[in-house]
């Protein structure tokens, strides 16, 4: 199962984390970072087509 | 039927999540909810009515074979929300296709 991971936040708290390792156990991951000066969305589109499962972490 | 679990960070949103699980129950999804952080009690209690409707409509989504969880414990003994750890929660959510924070800050924190 492909996971996408879409972060929002440069800096994740502890639960985050461990829930984010949790579900990722087995699985494979991508990860794509919101908190940046200029996210390419377009790429975060093809990568949400592409992934089974999309989360969007706080 | 679809499986989807809303994960509640946000204390302004809390109940409204746990009516949106519900409203996803009532269309025929397994739905389930999580407070994340808060005590529900500062925003549901100030009135009797408020309150007893919420766990009104906690009831109604465990009738509708979903459920609405907890970290913090207070909740589980305040509205009769079921009560789970991290890990717990963890595991839940490999098992269901849709995981919706509901009610996250902004990305500027606001």
């Amino acid at each position: 199962m492909k996971v996408l991971h879409v972060m929002r936040s440069a800096e994740i708290n502890d639960d985050v984390k461990k829930l984010k390792e949790i579900v990722s156990a087995d699985r494979e991951n991508t990860e794509f970072n919101l908190a940046v000066e200029a996210p390419d969305y377009a790429k975060l589109v093809d990568m949400v087509w592409e992934a089974d499962q999309t989360i969007c972490w706080w | 039927m679809s499986k989807v679990f809303f994960l509640m960070p946000s204390r302004e949103y809390a109940l409204d999540g746990i009516r949106s699980a519900l409203g996803l129950a009532v269309e025929n999804m397994y739905a389930y909810g999580c407070v994340m952080y808060n005590d529900l009690t500062d925003v549901a209690c100030s009135d009797k009515d408020m309150k007893e409707y919420h766990m009104e409509n906690v009831e109604w989504l465990r009738d509708m074979e979903g459920d609405c969880f907890t970290l913090p414990e207070c909740n589980a003994a305040n509205f009769g929300l079921t009560q789970t750890t991290l890990e717990e929660l963890g595991q839940k959510l490999r098992d269901v296709e849709y995981i919706i924070p509901y009610g996250i800050m902004r990305a500027d924190k606001s």
